[in-house]
């Protein structure tokens, strides 16, 4: 009688239990929900990806009567991922070339400065010139522009590169295509879809393996934030209840947009794709919101397995997939079969597949040095910044091209130095605006680093002369005569001896003369007569960091300075006396287009502008008729300045050369500061040269203007005084400071001029002075 | 007659012939200009345009222009940043025009930075200084500058 109500009882605690039991579950599970859920909140509702800031080149101007390089003006329109196409461009990325006709079709430009819309243009050119220029109707347009080269991307430690959509901007075929495909019942379940579960289970069942998981988009999202990728049901649990959880806290677009940011579409070399944003640029060329239906459902068909279905990889297998996607769409009725049928009879078309490597190491390594004072490498590596740079990437591959052909050139000249560690820099700015178009700091990134174009330390040799001779011009002129001959000078109790290079030569130099021949014993008697003290004063305005001292050897740049920054002071002489300070960043801008920093051109005075272009005149004297007149014969008949240098058993060669539009400066040495057996003018210059040839379209053909304040004498050459018309044997034109011209008349060809004879200045004598403008 | 006809005609012939000849030989038969006896005067080298024979504007310097108008354009709109990088752009095209330079000096005078205003206007000054157009435009630019 008693077992009945015994096993009531014992039913009941059991019932008690298991419901105690099931309470605690559901508790648990409740609180491990909570604890998800601020899991989930603090993940998403703070910063959702770690965006690699990007680095963009310049523009690219071009208008008529343009020199251009077509060489690296094709290599410019691949490196900005334009498709080369057999017939007339159809859509934006595409270009044709006819014989000197290009046909582009530009995409849009959109920079902080200014946005155009993609449109239709045509180059026509002859030889190396641009012709003209005409828009779709025919039109002539006076100027064109090519937009913003993406040259670097600041990646955190796992590569990934997103570009962020909002849902509201995708077209509605991807967002079927991915449900589709996907999770067609997206917008039906709570995060867990039981009827996908069940499907999946039993083909599991069928094939005694997990060949499905049955995940919906939102269990797909939480496997990739929260959870590892392997398969166990413990795993799979914890997914459901993420997905239900994320599902309690956000709406269902919120989930998608968040979703189609984050899959991962494959990789390029070693960065990940990830987003649709990033693949519809990576493989189609195009924004999202641009995606055409076909295109669209290749993409979609890509989530399940991106390098199995990758265009680029295989075409053919994306292509069929493709298909299979745009079948799942009529199924799903979303589209008609009719525009199934026309988008799967498309060609599978890609942008041709361009690998995130770093162009111009040197240039990026400086940037992101000046770019430290500004942000972190956290910072950058996540923010998801665009930076805008001054790079010119055609500028950059001539100077990387010269370089690394002028260093293989002096081997072969010179055999001893291969595997000696030959090393080379190069910059080249615009002297007017700072501008830092290229640069190269040595010879190959991959076996060093080292920047030599703004961490080097070395001796300028000659090219240190013209700062010298600057400050000679507060007490001489260009026709002052100084002593060549050897001479002791007493430093610090110790004696020292300079010598020229070339051991006969005149005993009385002008300045003039003096510079263009890089005569020591000239420049130190000069030095010494200016003051050194004086010199040295004249010499930091032009922004040298280094120490210097008032040595005489200071005259023939015996103190090391960084190539920068010579760069940079030549360019005072080339700008009117404005030194100009190097810019490489232009704006910054935020992932939404705010800009959050600008750096414009910025000068300062250093000479006056009469002083500067007496240096120039007299730096021109260096190639007509000095030690770089080697230039005139390869071809260079536009106005240049230059200067060479060597340095004390060819240690170091430099070359420094400018026109109105751009300053090129050529190191080639080695690191361990061996001699490289070549002058200057022998191993620099060609490859100075070399690239001033190639990048004519950044030389519009200025010439420099004489700024008031310079008068023009004849003087004789022997003397530097005033010519005695009719005795002077060899007179000539020189340029003078209008406050420090030459009053003496020659004596070494009979003192004043006859009386009532032609003066210096008047016009029918022998001589014709032009006038001062 | 017809005689004498004949001969005055061959005369004039000859004579005609004997001039061309002197006057094709002339360079080398007569004696060389005074001043060719003068030592030719040697000159710097040639720094501007002249050196290779360029004439007008350059190309650079159409081009400059062109960007100078949507400059303006831009000043006019109050969309200063804008302006200034285009002119930016002007001033490396044609480093010696002036007139770029004036509009960089308006613009920096505008965004209130009296500092590269200022410089900007030294440097238009430089070149357009001996222009009676711009001499009075450069004035008051310096005088609007100094006195915001």
């Amino acid at each position: 009688m008693k077992a009945k109500p015994r096993a009531a009882s014992r039913g009941r605690r059991w019932m008690l239990g298991s419901a105690a039991l099931l309470l605690a579950a559901v508790l648990a599970t409740a609180l491990y929900c909570g604890y998800l859920a601020i899991h989930i909140k603090a993940r998403f509702d703070g910063r959702r990806w770690r965006i690699p800031s990007q680095v963009y080149s310049d523009t690219t101007l071009l208008y008529p009567g343009q020199r251009i390089n077509r060489r690296l003006l094709r290599d410019k329109l691949s490196g900005l991922g334009y498709r080369r196409v057999d017939h007339r461009p159809r859509r934006s990325g595409e270009f044709q070339q006819v014989g000197g006709q290009w046909r582009l079709f530009l995409r849009e430009l959109k920079t902080p400065a200014e946005h155009r819309a993609a449109m239709r243009a045509d180059l026509h050119l002859r030889g190396n010139r641009v012709v003209s220029i005409t828009d779709a109707a025919g039109r002539a347009l006076p100027l064109l522009e090519l937009e913003p080269e993406r040259v670097m991307l600041f990646f955190g430690p796992r590569r990934e590169q997103r570009l962020l959509v909002s849902i509201d901007q995708l077209p509605d075929h991807l967002v079927k295509a991915v449900l589709a495909i996907e999770d067609s019942r997206f917008y039906t379940h709570h995060g867990v879809d039981p009827r996908g579960l069940a499907r999946a289970l039993l083909a599991n069942l069928r094939h005694g393996a997990v060949r499905q998981g049955g995940s919906t988009i939102t269990q797909q999202l939480a496997k990739n934030y929260f959870l590892t990728p392997e398969r166990t049901l413990g795993r799979k649990f914890r997914e459901m209840l993420i997905a239900l959880t994320m599902e309690r806290l956000y709406d269902k677009n919120e989930i998608l947009e968040i979703y189609l940011n984050e899959i991962y579409f494959g990789r390029n070399g070693s960065v990940s794709v990830n987003g649709v944003g990033e693949a519809a640029r990576y493989y189609f060329g195009k924004p999202a919101a641009k995606l055409s239906l076909d295109e669209s459902a290749t993409l979609a068909g890509m989530i399940r397995a991106p390098n199995i279905y990758s265009p680029y990889l295989h075409p053919d297998r994306a292509r069929r997939r493709r298909n299979v996607v745009l079948r799942a769409m009529v199924r799903k009725g979303w589209l008609s079969p009719d525009r199934a049928r026309r988008a799967a009879s498309r060609p599978m078309h890609t942008a041709g597949s361009k690998r995130y490597h770093r162009k111009a190491p040197y240039f990026m390594d400086y940037l992101a040095g000046q770019l430290a004072d500004l942000y972190s490498p956290e910072a950058l590596s996540s923010l998801g910044l665009s930076i805008y740079t001054t790079l010119d990437t055609q500028v950059q591959a001539a100077a990387e091209e010269a370089l690394s052909r002028g260093l293989a050139r002096l081997e072969q000249r010179h055999p001893r130095l291969k595997g000696k560690g030959l090393q080379g820099a190069v910059i080249v700015m615009q002297p007017r605006t700072g501008s830092v178009l290229a640069m190269v700091g040595g010879r190959d990134y991959r076996r060093s680093q080292f920047n030599r174009a703004t961490r080097a330390l070395r001796q300028p040799g000659s090219t240190f002369k013209p700062f010298v001779y600057a400050a000679a011009l507060d007490r001489f002129t260009p026709a002052s005569v100084f002593a060549n001959t050897p001479t002791a000078y007493t430093v610090e109790g110790k004696t020292w001896r300079p010598r020229n290079f070339h051991a006969h030569g005149p005993p009385r130099l002008r300045m003039r003369e003096a510079l263009a021949r890089s005569a020591n014993l000239a420049t130190v008697d000069m030095a010494v007569k200016t003051g050194l003290e004086h010199v040295v004063e004249t010499v930091r305005k032009f922004g040298f960091s280094t120490p210097l001292k008032p040595y005489p050897s200071l005259a023939l740049g015996a103190f090391e300075v960084i190539p920068l920054e010579l760069a940079r002071a030549y360019s005072a002489f080339a700008a009117d006396g404005r030194l100009a300070f190097p810019l490489s960043v232009k704006e910054i801008v935020d992932e939404r287009g705010k800009v959050l920093k600008q750096r414009y051109m910025t000068v300062e005075t250093v000479i006056s502008a009469a002083k500067a272009y007496l240096m120039t005149s007299m730096l021109g004297s260096v190639v007509a008729e000095g030690t770089a007149r080697g230039l005139r014969s390869v071809g260079f008949d536009f106005p240049v300045a230059a200067k060479t240098g060597t340095t004390n058993g060819y240690r170091d060669a430099w070359f420094v050369g400018y026109t109105p539009d751009i300053l090129i400066l050529v190191w080639v040495g080695r690191d361990d500061g061996g001699s490289i057996g070549a002058t200057g003018a022998q191993a620099a210059m060609p490859i100075w040269a070399d690239i001033a040839r190639a990048i004519g379209h950044q030389m519009p053909g200025n010439g420099f203007r004489r700024p008031p304040g310079v008068v023009t004498r004849v003087i004789c050459s022997q003397s530097g005084q005033l010519a005695v018309p009719g005795r002077c044997p060899r007179p000539m034109e020189e340029v003078f400071l209008e406050n420090r011209v030459p009053t003496q008349y020659c004596t070494l060809h009979g003192g004043p001029p006859p009386a009532g004879g032609p003066g210096n200045k008047r016009r029918g004598s022998g001589f014709i002075t032009p006038e001062m403008k | 007659m017809t005689r004498i006809r004949t001969v005055l005609l061959l005369a004039a012939v000859t004579l005609l012939g004997a001039c061309t000849q002197s006057y094709v030989e002339g360079q080398l038969a007569w004696p060389p200009p005074e001043t060719a006896q003068a030592p030719a005067t040697a000159k710097p080298p040639l720094m501007d345009n002249a050196a290779r024979g360029a004439s007008g504007p350059s190309p650079g310097a159409t081009a400059s222009l062109n960007l100078r108008r949507q400059a303006v354009g831009l000043i006019a709109d109050g969309r200063l940043e804008e302006a200034i990088r285009i002119l930016e752009r002007a001033v490396n095209l044609a480093p010696s025009d002036g007139v770029n330079y004036y509009y960089l000096a308006e613009a920096w005078r505008r965004k209130g930075n009296t500092a590269r205003a200022l410089e900007f206007n030294r440097l238009a000054q430089l070149y357009l200084g001996d222009s009676p157009d711009w001499r009075s435009s450069l004035k008051n630019q310096r005088r609007a500058i100094a006195s915001p």
